[in-house]
């Protein structure tokens, strides 16, 4: 049993948990800036999948599309983006009444 | 109408000519002994010709057109040209001045066999589409 | 012209529209099968089909009018689009009957298929919507 080798290698993990850090503190940073703009491009996002359902339900109706597979999958991915989306704005919209509700 | 379904279509083409086949050969087993059939000569065994059904079909999105199968295709009921059968049996009408008799050159246990193969067929093209509409039933349980 | 036209995305609506006329030839097409099937051993009966899908795309292509006010007049959306018409063509029984029964029987349970496939959708967006006017609770 060579127990010496565990401590050698947890030497790696340090060199890790050191750039992980590094990397944490400049993303917070930024992160104050850049939350309305991830907002925004994944709303456009859930809205792409919605169109693209949508799209791909007219084409299994005019013919044009074979795999009813991916008609059903698209769909099924366009309402649970929805979903997730209404979840998050009313998290949203409970941690702004939290905050409105504290006293100075 | 929709290339969805177009596999299943196939199947119904097979079942199709399958049907049409049992008809041949029920009318093989049923005038295997007719000495007075067409223009006075004794019945003639018929068999069924079939073909692969290819089609050009415009395809909606490249714009041109490509063959594309659409399973088998009947194409008509021919003759056999094999020689028929000379029986002797001077007590019969029509038998000739040496006593044989021209019977239709149709071997029952031949028709037998072919009717045999001819039912699995159709079963099995029975099964064939079966097994896509579940196919597609199980796609539309999808998320639920 | 419906309750999909409250999120203002005239695609939703059109598909929604579109759902919905193709589940009117659905219906209709399952009527003209069973019409067919009714009739195999008629003498000289020739086979009803109805047109819709191959309609379609000519109408939704070149001739729509643009529309960007739900009063205007949608073109294309009529329901002239559906047609019922009858098949000519000379089949190999002597009765001049055209009604294949495997071909029938084949089509009824594709449209069955494909009326089950609508409404799931259908059913679907409507949930969609009514969830997202419920806020998710």
């Amino acid at each position: 049993m060579n127990i010496n080798a565990y401590i050698n290698n947890t030497k790696i993990f340090n060199e890790l948990q050191k750039n992980q850090l590094q990397k944490n503190t400049s993303e917070d940073n930024e992160k104050n800036v850049s939350f309305l703009d991830t907002l925004k491009d994944k709303l456009n996002e859930v809205n792409d999948k919605q169109i693209e359902a949508d799209d791909l339900t007219q084409k299994f109706i005019k013919g044009e599309e074979d795999d009813v597979h991916k008609v059903m999958l698209s769909t099924e991915e366009a309402k649970m983006s929805l979903e997730l989306a209404v979840q998050i704005r009313n998290k949203l919209i409970d941690a702004y009444e939290e905050f409105n509700r504290m006293q100075i | 109408m929709n290339n969805v379904f177009r596999g299943m279509r196939i199947s119904s083409s097979g079942l199709t000519a399958e049907r049409l086949r049992m008809d041949t050969i029920s009318s093989n087993i049923a005038n295997a002994t007719t000495t007075r059939g067409k223009n006075g000569q004794p019945y003639i065994r018929k068999v069924a010709v079939f073909q692969e059904n290819l089609q050009e079909e415009l395809d909606k999105t490249s714009g041109t057109y490509k063959t594309s199968f659409k399973g088998v295709k009947a194409v008509g009921i021919e003759d056999d040209a094999s020689p028929l059968r000379r029986v002797y049996d001077p007590s019969h009408p029509d038998a000739d001045k040496e006593g044989y008799v021209t019977m239709p050159n149709v071997n029952i246990l031949n028709e037998m066999a072919d009717m045999i193969a001819s039912t699995r067929a159709y079963e099995a093209n029975v099964n064939s589409m079966n097994a896509q509409k579940n196919m597609f039933s199980k796609a539309l349980e999808i998320g639920r | 012209m419906g309750i999909l036209s409250i999120n203002g995305s005239s695609i939703s609506e059109n598909t929604y529209n579109l759902l919905k006329k193709s589940m009117d030839a659905s219906t209709l097409r399952s009527k003209v099968i069973a019409n067919n099937i009714a009739n195999i051993n008629t003498k000289g009966y020739k086979k009803l089909y109805v047109t819709f899908e191959e309609t379609l795309n000519d109408s939704m292509g070149k001739n729509t009018l643009k529309t960007d006010n739900n009063k205007h007049m949608q073109t294309g959306s009529g329901s002239s689009d559906i047609a019922v018409q009858r098949d000519e063509s000379t089949s190999m029984r002597q009765d001049g009957n055209n009604v294949d029964i495997d071909l029938e029987m084949t089509n009824q349970a594709a449209n069955s298929l494909m009326y089950n496939a609508l409404v799931k959708q259908i059913n679907s967006k409507i949930s969609l919507e009514s969830y997202v006017i419920r806020g998710g609770k």
